[in-house]
């Protein structure tokens, strides 16, 4: 049986019904389900004891509907066919501000603005609440015994400030226990104070969507109320290219939700819409999110409104949330496709505690990209403005960034040695082109002393004491292993297959630089110089080829 | 010419044979335009002798020689004949004046013939006067030994006799000189006389000196030498005439000075010089009125003495004695009357000048001392001069420079400060807190403020309030929003007016560090309400006085009745110059050097009037990349940059003057004395955290250019030079140079910016910087544990951003510096960045110097170990110093 709205006792508000009703009449199932929908008797479920009334007077003026529905259809369309049950907790702040019957005519106006829009798709109470409810802004949690009823409840504050009235107010979403960030407005004008509250709880209002069929990248939905006509076609409306948040809701066997979880990093894109239904994109940091069906799981999606400009990224480490993150490159893109390269519109750094206010962009959506030095720990969609803090858990990146300060290390010394052999050799070439091939002296280990030694028997020796292949191998291997074995400790494959990219891209690259081969060759081509030197004392040597 | 000279000679030889007098020779005539024998024309040669071009010219046909001339041909004298003809020859010795003396010669000679001829006749017992012999001696009078020159203007070898009855006079070289030199004095080109005038004097020196050789030698064969050890008969008029000229000249020029020391020449000389003592009185009495008006009275006095020393009681310098002392006396009596009305330092100003002026006043030096001692002020030599205000730019070099360090530190008050350092840490105090406790294993710090402050100190009481509004900035978001602090702080808790706790997030290492807060800096720059009250809390407050003078007055004066007072005014005195400040401080001008340079340290030891302090930390000196630069980003260029210097020798040459000393034993000294060493961090190495096993980077010349040879590509993408910019300190400039040109030796196009301060001081509100590449900076890190991540990221309260230039595994290891909660850990955290700093060359250190303040002896009460210039000011002493001459 379906409630009628507002009071009975007032001619407008019956009239408004009648209208309801007539509506109602003439509604039209989505298309898929105009044939099985057409001989439907409308018949609204019984449950009229648990309706409230939008006035505390007004609670037991139930009425049926007229139009009736078959019980197939509307268990079938049950979600669609409910309106909201809404509870609007209005409290008045600063004392004395509205008092008795001024409260109670604000109560009504603020009900039948609500009603003018949202006709029979909200079921409304408002009630006036002491000031301990809103001391804290965990309330709605709170009070979750007296809400349980609800599908929507709305905190509004009425206050006063330098400039007027100062309206404060928030929306929670029962079964999904999500709230929405406080927003405030200030009127100049007592008069306008019921007409903004309704203002202020439109905008707030998050329709609510089941997820009904989902596969990897889209999903379709049907919207609750969807197939209540609605006096204002915004009130309840999910236009395209709007984004829906998701939560699965886990229900007993008495359909109890026991367990309510968000999936994490994910969005719905509305692409299309027809009546309570809507096909959407899946845009998520996994690869299919919403994917697979579960006994008694039930995938929620409320819209997505950013109520602020701002966001907080806060990047926390999974094993260790309390010591900070230090400084991660944060990068920003607008859109990404897997396997195409991204276009960053934004690098930023976290601070110290591993915080980044985030702004809000032209598109809602934006992909984070958290970096440490090279590897990327994150990539995740997020709504700036949507929730005042955005946690975000990376894994550990310690062993990782140690690994790449040693390899870098290593790769800078192998840089000034390839140099320094470089110009040995060619002083090795010179020396020999004017003859000075000279001995070492023995037991010289050719430190100091064959250093300043200026013959080609001294400086080959310098540069047979250089570092070589083994010494940096071994090197290498010194900053592998461990680094391994802690990744692997640690259960991160992913960081171990790096490591050892790593480390094998860096024997490669010692090996490609530091080659023996060439040395020999250099040991040769000296001693061919030599004997060439030693036969003809008269004539000049043998200028060395390149 | 020369067969004309030739058949002159040849009739000379006729006559003289007839005389029976043997052979004579002739010497060769100059025309005017034959200046030089050498340059005779050959063809004369081939001319007739009878021909009367071919004769010597005559002496109206001769023109003198120009100074031009003079100054370039070989000596050469006139002698003119009988006929009036003139033959050049080389100059004749002895002389001036040969023929008077051989007059004389011959009156002494003929003197003796007629006593020998009397004696003969009336004793004949003697020996006879023998007429033979002196017949002989008297031919030698006869005639003159001659030299000519010859085509080539070198004197012929054969030497000529000319018969003394044919010459009728010689002009000497020196006439010729003297002639020319009075010529171009009168003609007003004094430079070309003077050039004249000491070529005249040095030649005539020397003719006196081999006068006086041959003098003896002359003296004994002829009895009756001539005076040829006397100056050249007019030269010393000459010489005073050009100088009385020149006197005038640069009268009119303004160059008193000068043409003062000119007038003390010509009074030295014998000669009588008519109207010196007036022209005297004019050129002191104008320079006097000029220095005086520029108010600098030790000239105008030094001037006044040298009058005097002149010209005793002459009526300027009279004149100019009795301004002085009356000007002298009114400002005593001015003076004495703000002291006595407790305007301390009007009247300290105004006895300071009137020592100034007349310093031998009677009475003057005990009323001067007596003020002095309560108005105490330290006058201090310094280089340069911030440019003033708080947010005072540093000139269009980057950073901070020495000056605005001295400001700042003088300037600033913060709650806590590094006092000392004690086995290689930084131990801190704090002027403000009575004492601060740790509880809950140091997460709490309990803060106790000092509710009363002692008469020496110059800072306010203050309360919790203070404080927590000194934070504040720190803590919200805005410029002075201090990243590091918020990341420890988590809350601020006042407990009473000089109570306050505050409850860290987690334990730093040293807390202290942390708590630098500067009480005395303004929170927003633009709020003058804020600037004037954060102001109230700093010790001193500076004001520019002219270009070269800032003055730091004591914002807490010091009570009436005390035994003994402390600075209460510190004037700096800016000179051009690193000489000009050390003249200025030789001559009192200054009490105290803030830094001088290594090698005047033993000098300055070894002066009893002065204590040589050093500082707590040398001073360390490194190349930062700016973070930006394209250069930064090439880790091959930066390290060649490295390998291509030779630190050592810089070091040496440059900062410690090894090459100015000329024994091997004084450069092995200063060698030992390791005033300077090359260091492989930019903080002092003394500290515990630097890492000793971090080995220098040998000089590499071939390594350098094969790493730039790496990045060749790359380098030349960047299409400009790398950009050197540089303090303007001349000792800087030049090691700066040089490494520039050491880069460039290896193939990098590098090239030197000069940071122009004067170039910012008329561009305050623009502020314009130069473009750079990498920076020559002088630091000193006071915590490094705490500023070195401040050092690389170049900002007091770096946040992460500031770092990001740097690769992330860097950022973690300084991340990492800053979180480590224990003192030895972070000593071994720092030396592991230490290490991996220079390794990557992030910066390229170079050397430190270890620095030194020179403090005249009558200055005390300063630390043994300065922290910074004016390190505990508040306890100096100063003692008058009634040597000095001025300020």
């Amino acid at each position: 049986m379906l409630q009628i709205p507002g009071s009975t006792r007032c001619p407008l508000c019956l009239c408004v019904f009648a209208t309801v009703v007539v509506l109602l009449g003439r509604l039209q199932l989505p298309g898929v389900l105009s044939d099985e929908t057409s001989n439907i008797a409308i018949a609204a479920a019984s449950d009229g004891d648990k309706r409230d009334s939008i006035t505390e007077e007004n609670d037991t003026n139930h009425e049926d509907a007229s139009l009736m529905f078959s019980s197939e259809a509307v268990d079938r369309y049950r979600f669609e066919l409910e309106p909201y049950r809404v509870l609007v907790e209005l409290h008045v702040m600063t004392p004395r501000l509205i008092e008795g019957k001024d409260l109670q005519r604000l109560s009504a106006k603020l009900v039948s603005h609500i009603h003018r829009n949202a006709g029979a798709t909200w079921s409304t109470r408002v009630v006036v609440v002491d000031a301990d409810s809103f001391q804290s802004t965990d309330g709605h949690r709170r009070d979750n015994g007296s809400q349980k009823n609800y599908d929507k409840v709305f905190r509004l504050a009425i206050g006063r400030n330098a400039n007027g009235f100062e309206l404060t107010g928030s929306e929670f979403d029962v079964p999904t226990q999500q709230r929405t960030s406080e927003v405030s407005r200030t009127v100049i004008a007592p008069r306008f104070v019921a007409h903004e509250l309704a203002r202020m709880t439109a905008a707030l209002f998050r329709p609510v969507a089941i997820v009904d069929t989902a596969n990897e990248m889209n999903v379709r939905i049907r919207l609750k109320a969807g197939l209540i006509a609605c006096p204002n076609p915004n009130w309840n409306a999910i236009p395209v290219d709007s984004y829906l948040t998701t939560y699965r809701l886990y229900f007993d066997r008495d359909k109890v939700i026991r367990k309510r979880i968000e999936v994490p990093w994910t969005f719905l894109k509305i692409l299309k819409t027809q009546r309570a239904q809507a096909d959407c994109k899946v845009i998520s940091a996994f690869r299919a999110p919403l994917a697979g069906i579960q006994r008694r799981v039930e995938t929620r999606a409320l819209v997505a409104t950013p109520l602020s400009n701002v966001s907080e990224l806060r990047i926390e480490r999974r094993n260790d949330r309390r010591s900070p993150t230090g400084t991660l490159r944060v990068n920003l893109a607008h859109s990404f496709v897997p396997g195409k390269p991204v276009d960053f519109h934004s690098r930023l750094v976290t601070d110290r505690r591993g915080t980044q206010r985030l702004s809000k962009e032209e598109t809602p959506i934006q992909f984070i990209f958290v970096y440490s030095g090279d590897t990327l720990l994150a990539r995740v969609p997020v709504m700036i403005g949507l929730e005042e803090v955005i946690e975000l858990e990376v894994p550990d990146d310690e062993t990782q960034l140690s690994v790449d300060g040693q390899l870098n290390q290593i790769k800078s010394e192998l840089i000034d040695i390839v140099a320094r052999r470089t110009v040995m050799i060619a002083r090795v070439k010179l020396l020999a082109k004017q003859g000075k091939f000279g001995q070492l002296a023995a037991g010289d280990a050719g430190g100091q002393d064959a250093r300043e030694e200026n013959n080609v028997s001294a400086v080959m020796k310098q540069i047979e004491l250089l570092p070589g292949v083994e010494s940096f191998r071994k090197k290498i291997l010194a900053v592998r292993v461990p680094a391994v074995a802690r990744s692997e400790s640690a259960g991160d494959r992913a960081a171990v297959n790096r490591i050892n990219k790593q480390c094998d891209e860096m024997t490669e690259l010692v090996k490609r630089y530091l080659d023996d081969d060439k040395l020999k060759q250099l040991e040769e081509q000296v001693d061919e110089w030599k004997t060439i030197d030693r036969l003809s004392v008269d004539d000049p040597p043998k200028e060395p080829a390149e | 010419m020369t067969s004309f000279i030739r058949v002159v000679l040849t009739w000379l030889l006729f006559m003289s044979a007839t005389a029976g007098m043997g052979t004579i020779s002739v010497a060769v005539a100059q025309t005017n335009d034959e200046t030089r024998p050498a340059q005779q024309d050959s063809t004369a040669e081939e001319s007739s002798a009878g021909e009367t071009e071919d004769q010597p010219p005559l002496l109206e046909e001769l023109s003198t020689p120009k100074a031009e001339e003079l100054l370039k041909v070989r000596p050469f004298d006139w002698m003119v004949l009988k006929n009036g003809r003139v033959i050049i020859v080389e100059p004749i010795k002895p002389r001036p004046n040969r023929l008077e003396w051989i007059e004389a010669l011959l009156f002494n000679h003929n003197d003796i013939k007629k006593k020998g001829e009397e004696r003969d006749a009336g004793d004949d017992d003697q020996e006879p006067f023998d007429l033979a012999k002196w017949r002989e001696k008297r031919l030698t009078y006869e005639y003159f030994d001659i030299v000519l020159y010859d085509e080539t203007g070198e004197a012929e070898e054969t030497e000529f006799r000319i018969q003394r009855k044919y010459v009728e006079k010689f002009i000497h070289f020196e006439d010729h000189l003297l002639n020319e030199t009075s010529r171009l004095t009168k003609a007003g080109d004094l430079r070309t006389a003077y050039e004249l005038l000491v070529f005249l004097t040095r030649r005539d020196t020397q003719r006196i000196k081999d006068a006086k050789k041959t003098l003896p030698k002359i003296a004994v064969d002829e009895e009756k030498p001539f005076p040829w050890d006397k100056p050249w008969p007019g030269l010393e008029i000459a010489r005073n005439d050009l100088l009385l000229a020149d006197v005038a000249t640069l009268r009119k020029a303004g160059r008193y000075e000068e043409a003062f020391l000119r007038i003390e020449d010509l009074h030295q000389s014998d000669a009588v010089v008519p109207g010196l003592s007036r022209l005297a009185g004019l050129v002191a009495n104008e320079f006097i009125a000029r220095v005086d008006t520029a108010g600098d009275f030790r000239q105008a006095r030094f001037f006044i003495d040298r009058l005097d020393k002149l010209y005793p009681g002459h009526r300027i310098s009279e004149k100019w004695k009795s301004q002085y002392r009356q000007r002298a006396e009114t400002l005593r009596t001015e003076g004495l009357k703000k002291f006595s009305g407790a305007d301390y330092s009007a009247g300290a100003t105004k006895l300071n000048d009137a020592y100034r002026v007349w310093p031998t006043l009677p009475g003057l030096a005990v009323e001067y001392r007596r003020v002095a001692t309560r108005y105490q002020v330290l006058r201090s030599g310094v280089l340069s001069l911030p440019n003033g205000g708080a947010n005072e730019p540093h000139g269009s070099y980057p950073f901070e420079q020495t000056s605005s360090w001295r400001r700042r530190k003088l300037v600033s008050r913060p709650l806590l400060h590094v006092s000392y350092y004690r086995d290689g840490s930084p131990r801190y105090r704090s002027s403000y807190l009575e004492d601060w406790v740790p509880r809950d294993l140091g997460r709490e710090l309990r803060f106790l403020l000092r509710n009363e402050r002692d008469s020496w100190e110059s800072r306010p009481i203050i309360t919790t309030a203070d404080v927590l509004q000194a934070f504040m900035p720190a803590l919200k978001s805005g410029e002075a929003f201090d990243e590091r602090l918020e990341l420890f702080i988590n809350e601020i808790r006042p407990l009473s007016p000089t109570e306050f706790a505050i409850t860290l997030a987690r334990v730093p290492a040293r807390p202290e560090a942390l708590f630098r807060v500067d009480l005395a800096k303004p929170s927003d720059p633009d709020d003058e309400s804020d600037e004037q009250h954060r102001g109230s809390f700093a010790s001193f407050r500076g004001e520019r006085v002219g270009n070269d003078h800032l003055v730091y007055t004591r914002l807490f004066p010091e009570p009436e009745q005390l035994l003994e007072y402390h600075v209460a005014e510190i004037q700096e005195r800016r000179y051009r110059s690193y000489n000009e400040m050390i003249r200025g401080f030789n001559r009192n001008e200054v009490d105290y050097l803030p830094r001088i340079q290594v090698p005047d340290v033993k000098k300055f030891r070894e002066d009893e009037r002065v204590f040589v302090q050093p500082y707590a930390l040398p001073a360390s000196h490194f190349l930062q990349f700016r973070p930006d630069s394209p250069y930064f980003k090439l880790p091959a260029v930066r390290r060649a940059m490295r390998y291509a210097m030779d630190r050592q020798s810089l070091l040496e040459k440059e900062f410690l003057g090894v090459d100015d000393l000329t024994s091997e034993a004084e450069r092995n000294a200063i060698r030992r004395a390791n005033l300077g060493r090359v260091v492989t961090a930019p903080f002092a190495s003394t500290l515990l955290g630097y890492n000793a096993l971090v080995r220098s980077t040998r000089y590499e010349i071939g390594t350098a250019t094969a790493l730039v040879f790496v990045d060749r590509e790359r380098i030349q993408e960047i299409g400009r030079p790398l950009k050197l910019v540089c303090p303007n300190d001349v000792v800087f400039l030049r090691a700066a140079g040089k490494i520039v040109e050491s880069w460039q030796r290896v193939g990098l196009n590098a090239e030197l910016v000069i940071a122009n301060p004067k170039k910012a001081e008329s561009k305050l509100e623009t502020q314009e910087t130069v473009e750079w590449d990498v920076a020559y900076r002088v630091h000193r890190l006071e915590d490094p544990v705490y500023d070195f991540v401040s050092l690389l990221a170049m900002k007091p309260n770096p946040s992460s951003e500031d770092l990001r230039y740097l690769p992330s595994w860097i950022v973690r290891e300084l991340q990492k510096l800053e979180l480590v909660s224990d003192i030895q850990e972070s000593q071994e955290q720092l030396r592991r960045v230490h290490e991996i700093v220079a390794k990557e060359a992030i910066l390229i250190s170079l050397w430190e110097l270890d620095e030194f303040a020179v403090f005249r002896r009558n200055i005390r009460g300063f630390p043994q170990q300065l922290v910074h210039p004016y390190d505990g000011i508040d306890t100096w002493v100063i003692q008058p110093n009634l040597a000095a001459g001025e300020f």
